[in-house]
């Protein structure tokens, strides 16, 4: 342990060596907790900041999805199923939640795994169940598991709603719409462990210091100490800082799943609007198991059109424009509790996870 | 879902393995692993293996785990 300490001493010290303004983007809740949990912007020197950005993918979802579902569980005979998280998010007002769907009577299931909504789908062959696939690539082997399983089995019952995103567009987006230079990036380690580092190669066109990071404080140091040492070389590289071994090329079989099944596709993420290539969708050919063919969006909704959360200050937390600390409702009338915007929802949102430390 | 989880592997039935994680038992899906051994320790997320681990590693990301639960 005074091992571990006088390493990170040292670190600091030579990472608050450096005096010029540096301006790091992260976009993991991991690295959000690390960032409040070891007060790192307290024993950073005030040049070298931290920038939070929304990357947690349940709070890019768009509000008219989450008014879609609420409108669908309650009005049609399914069951929707979700990873927890995703009932508390809020649609076009908060009181628009599958949570609350949920406590008016709808069929709403949380699940922890993909299999989970097949297993329910064989005991409800009556109903349509309905699986709501969210997160990043890391997440997208476990629906085609599931898609597979449907079809192995002849499920005729079971559907998804592909609510995935893709990191490369949502990264994109976030560096080329920031209101100061950016000059580093903390990179979610978990997305290589399906994609490879090769999944973030194109990065190497912004020739930014890039850093694949683990989930430890002294993980996200080191990358910060990466970075600094860039910058001062004037380098811009992707450098992988992760401590796990694994293929360049990540997961084959994954990939090769998500390839099978799914297409890259422009759409609409809150706060951000339209970001080009930045979801997944279920390939045309599986059209049989998307609930959208059955139910179609534009029935269940008032109108389709660009997400506007009429929060502000919720989206600009979700860009980094804002600290949390700087939103007037943080822990007011916006609590953990009873949250208003989707970074305060998501238990891996950044509102969320800085409140707990604050 | 950024958690990932490490679990050592105690049983190998066809696209299912199981191991313990909390002195709870968990069955997992091991599609996207290629050879997995009784004995591996391997990283889930959402009920999936994405990848096998050296033992050293499981226990890292365990304790780090612990310590994130802890606060």
């Amino acid at each position: 342990m005074r091992g571990k300490n006088n390493v990170i001493k040292e670190m600091l010290s030579r990472i608050n060596e450096f005096n010029e303004e540096i301006n790091i983007i992260e976009l993991s809740s991991v690295h959000t907790a690390d960032v409040e949990k070891y007060l790192l912007k307290d024993i950073l020197n005030n040049n070298i900041n931290i920038i939070s950005v929304s990357g947690c993918p349940i709070t890019l979802i768009p509000a008219f999805y989450i008014d879609y579902l609420f409108n669908l569980s309650l009005k049609e005979d399914v069951i929707i199923l979700a990873y927890s998280d995703l009932l508390k998010i809020p649609g076009s007002t908060p009181d628009i939640t599958l949570g609350k769907a949920k406590d008016k009577g709808a069929n709403i299931r949380v699940i922890f795994s993909s299999i989970d909504a097949i297993n329910i789908a064989l005991h409800n062959h009556t109903k349509k169940v309905v699986f709501i696939a969210s997160g990043f690539e890391t997440n997208i082997g476990s629906s085609v598991i599931a898609i597979k399983e449907a079809e192995t089995i002849g499920l005729d019952n079971f559907f998804i709603f592909s609510l995935h995103r893709n990191m490369e567009g949502i990264i994109r987006y976030f560096l080329e719409n920031q209101n100061k230079k950016i000059d580093g990036l903390i990179l979610p380690g978990n997305f290589s462990l399906v994609m490879g580092e090769e999944g973030y190669d194109f990065l190497n066109s912004y020739e930014l210091p890039s850093v694949i990071t683990g989930f430890s404080f002294l993980d996200i140091l080191s990358s910060i100490e990466i970075i600094v040492n860039q910058k001062i070389n004037g380098t811009g590289q992707l450098v992988n800082n992760y401590n796990l071994p694994m293929p360049y090329e990540g997961n084959k079989i994954a990939k090769g799943y998500i390839k099978e099944y799914f297409d890259i596709d422009d759409d609409f993420n809150r706060a951000l609007g339209k970001v080009p290539g930045s979801v997944y969708r279920l390939k045309k050919k599986f059209d049989k198991y998307n609930i959208d063919k059955i139910y179609p969006l534009e029935e269940y909704i008032s109108k389709l059109s660009i997400d506007s959360s009429n929060n502000e200050q919720c989206e600009k937390v979700m860009k980094g424009a804002i600290l949390p600390l700087e939103c007037l409702c943080f822990k007011k009338q916006c609590t953990r509790l009873n949250p208003i915007g989707p970074t305060m929802a998501s238990s891996e949102g950044i509102c969320f996870v800085v409140s707990k430390y604050t | 879902m950024c958690i990932v989880m490490p679990l050592k592997v105690m049983e190998i039935n066809g696209t299912q393995a199981s191991g313990e994680i909390n002195g709870m038992k968990k069955t997992v899906r091991i599609d996207l692993i290629e050879s997995l051994e009784e004995g591996d320790y391997i990283l889930i997320n959402a009920g999936v293996a994405l990848s096998r681990i050296s033992k050293k590693k499981a226990k890292e990301i365990r304790e780090y785990i612990d310590e994130m639960a802890r606060l």
